[in-house]
């Protein structure tokens, strides 16, 4: 309830108008003026409340208004929690400040500073006093030691915490306090060290931010919905770079076509999640056992570690070569998880691929300059971010899993992207090489289910961030890419757009609802020359 | 108070709130009591002064929005505060112009009060002086209204310094 005192004299003076204008439209023979009986005994207890209930109706609005709650610094933080968990979303509560008060103390008498008391900073920080604190010269167990220091002072500490919640309460050491009590022998007292802890509470515009999210989290009926339910699932939603949803009649689909005529039918739904930006890689050594040899080759097999939704394998080597360069020739042989046929209707090892039910080995051969044993270990490189398998839990889980489909979550087949140039600086840019390729890195890895990479565009790229020109001759830029298909095999794109569009057979599941453009470190480079061809 | 003018065709009126002057041809005395009877309209000089000593004896503790200036006149009266006739006075100069002011900014806003005559319109306001009434505890102010027409009015306004009923 609003009172007298909670009025502004322009929300009173506004009503006393408004109230003045209503009696005098039907009698305009009454005086109204200040100081009349009638207007105060009509209009003035009248423009009270009247304002009053305009201050209660704005604070409604207010209250209800996300769009308000967003600029108004002053709105409620319960008014705006109630609202806000109408769409299932709460507010980061941010954290106080701790750390420890120094009393400064003329004398060495015992003294006690019982927990509630405050410490205040000349800009009216508040920090309460956390346990009740004992100190003197000779401490007892539990009790805080008076140390001495020069001229015949002495301190000795407080634990406290920040009043209310936020970074204001990170203050700085040595930061002046004043104390809400009279202390025996005391003469200041200042942080003792840097607080720290304090964080603020998330802002009503930021949670806010949220809610187209949080009302698409309600069921996972198309691609927008669906990113948002894994998105909300992440304690980072922003790891999210892209989502993909491959459903009834996209060619990558496998899985609805599982009927003798071979038709899609719908109700499968393969879920893409860009959790990279430049791809992930995980190495580790791994024992590979002989399988087959010749008189100067030998054939081992490693059985992949557990890494839900890994793409493909980066290299393959030795583990006593650490350093060799380029990979073994390999063959990557997908396999299935026990149960994930019946879960989610695979029918071969290729309809696993990227998914949290793909499992893995590789098939190395090679000539074996010290000869060959029974195993051997290889150091392997396999593209892999995690996160594919607690997504897949998700949609799998009872609360969330759409009863009308079936679901499988799965990394992106990514087109690992490389590209060389020549290029000529703009006058007077003092753009470096190494900028320019940061930029088409950052270009490439921050696009999600595109389809298609052009050279045009990188150029693009590059002449927003210095370039004056670009050389697309066929003596240029040369732009090539690469996708380790479902089925295990490489396919390579190159010229002036990679397509994905029509790539490999269907097997290998590449549409571009399925691939994203991913540039690792070294693969993009920019080389400043003259005489170069205007782009 | 005395000649004011009793015709109040077309004018705007007020509720009656200080005590009916049944003839207003000379200076009468009044015993400070609570009006009654049944209300009355009031317009003209009768209307402006009521309305100017609603306003002068208003404190301002005691209105959610006053003026910038306190007006202390009351306060300062029933306080016990005023130990001599030049601090009343100054006093009164304060809450005079308070009460002129608010009256003069709305006199002059006819677009939403409307018209006003200038025979009911006051110019100036002087305290001419003061009587005081021990056994009532009531102070007489002597106020002399002018109008713009030019018209001047003595007027005798009981103040009680008393902590009783108001």
């Amino acid at each position: 309830m609003t009172t007298i005192a909670e009025l502004t004299k322009d929300a009173y003076d506004t009503a006393v108008k408004a109230a003045v204008d209503t009696v005098r439209a039907d009698h305009p023979d009454l005086d109204l003026r200040s100081g009349t009986a009638i207007r105060a005994l009509v209009v003035e207890p009248g423009a009270l409340l009247d304002a009053s209930q305009r201050d209660i109706v704005t604070r409604l609005r207010t209250a209800m208004s996300l769009r308000a709650m967003s600029r108004e610094a002053t709105v409620p933080r319960a008014d705006a929690e109630a609202v806000l968990s109408n769409f299932g979303i709460e507010l980061g509560g941010g954290t106080k400040a701790t750390g420890f008060v120094r009393v400064n103390l003329i004398g060495t008498a015992p003294v006690t500073v019982r927990a509630g008391v405050t410490f205040t900073t000349e800009d009216g920080v508040r920090f309460i006093v956390a346990r009740t604190t004992s100190a003197s010269v000779d401490p007892a167990v539990g009790e805080e030691e008076i140390h001495a220091t020069t001229g015949g002072k002495y301190y000795f500490t407080v634990p406290v915490e920040a009043e209310e919640v936020g970074a204001s309460g990170n203050i700085q050491q040595g930061r002046s306090l004043e104390c809400s009590i009279i202390i025996g022998n005391y003469y200041s007292s200042e942080a003792f060290s840097d607080f720290t802890g304090g964080e603020d509470g998330e802002s009503v515009a930021s949670a806010v931010a949220r809610i187209p999210a949080a009302l698409a989290y309600r069921g996972m009926t198309n691609a927008l919905s669906t990113r948002a339910q894994l998105a909300a699932s992440l304690p980072d939603p922003s790891v999210l770079r892209a989502v993909s949803c491959v459903g009834h009649r996209d060619r990558a689909q496998l899985r609805d076509k599982h009927n003798p005529l071979g038709i899609a039918v719908g109700g499968r739904v393969d879920v893409y999640a860009r959790l990279f930006d430049i791809p992930g890689v995980e190495s580790f050594v791994a024992e590979g056992t002989l399988i087959a040899h010749g008189t100067d080759t030998a054939t081992y097999r490693i059985v992949l570690p557990d890494y839900p939704g890994f793409y493909a394998v980066r290299y393959v080597g030795p583990a006593e070569e650490p350093g060799r360069l380029g990979s073994l020739q390999y063959t990557l042989e997908r396999g299935m998880a026990a149960g994930a046929s019946a879960d989610h209707d695979f029918v071969n090892e290729c309809e696993t691929a990227w998914s949290a039910y793909q499992t893995g080995s590789i098939v190395v051969t090679a000539d074996w300059a010290d000869g060959y044993g029974t195993s051997r270990s290889f150091k392997v490189d396999l593209y892999w971010t995690d996160g594919i398998k607690a997504l897949q839990e998700l949609v799998d889980s009872s609360e969330v899993r759409n009863v009308a489909a079936d679901y499988v979550v799965r990394t992106p087949a990514i087109c690992l992207v490389s590209m060389t140039t020549p290029l000529r600086l703009k006058a007077g840019s003092s753009a470096t090489a190494a900028d320019l390729e940061k930029a088409v890195m950052d270009y490439i890895n921050g696009r999600g289910f595109t389809g298609r990479l052009t050279r045009s565009e990188l150029a693009n790229v590059l002449i927003q961030h210095g370039a004056e020109s670009v050389d697309l001759s066929d003596a240029g830029m040369q732009l090539a890419g690469r996708i380790c298909g479902a089925d295990g095999k490489w396919y390579y794109l190159e010229g002036d757009a990679l397509d994905v569009s029509a790539v490999g057979p269907e097997q290998a599941m590449i549409s571009p609802g399925t691939v994203v453009f991913a540039a690792e470190q070294g693969s993009i480079q920019v080389s400043m020359g003259t005489g170069v061809v205007g782009a | 108070m005395n000649g004011v003018t009793r015709d109040y065709t077309d004018r705007q009126v007020d509720l009656e709130c200080l005590q009916t002057i049944a003839e207003p041809a000379g200076v009468t005395e009044l015993s400070l009591t609570v009006a009654n009877g049944t209300s009355r309209r009031v317009a003209g000089m009768q209307k402006s002064i009521q309305r100017y000593v609603t306003l002068l004896l208003t404190p301002s503790s005691s209105v959610p929005f006053p003026m910038e200036a306190d007006n202390l006149l009351v306060d300062a009266l029933r306080a016990g505060t005023v130990s001599n006739a030049g601090y009343l006075r100054h006093l009164f100069n304060m809450a005079n112009a308070v009460a002129l002011d608010i009256i003069r900014r709305d006199d002059y806003n006819t677009q939403q009060f409307g018209d006003q005559r200038d025979d009911e319109r006051i110019a100036s306001v002087e305290l001419d002086g003061v009587t005081v009434d021990y056994e009532t505890s009531t102070l007489g102010l002597s106020l002399v209204f002018r109008t713009e027409a030019g018209s001047d009015y003595a007027y005798v306004l009981p103040v009680s310094t008393s902590h009783g009923r108001e």
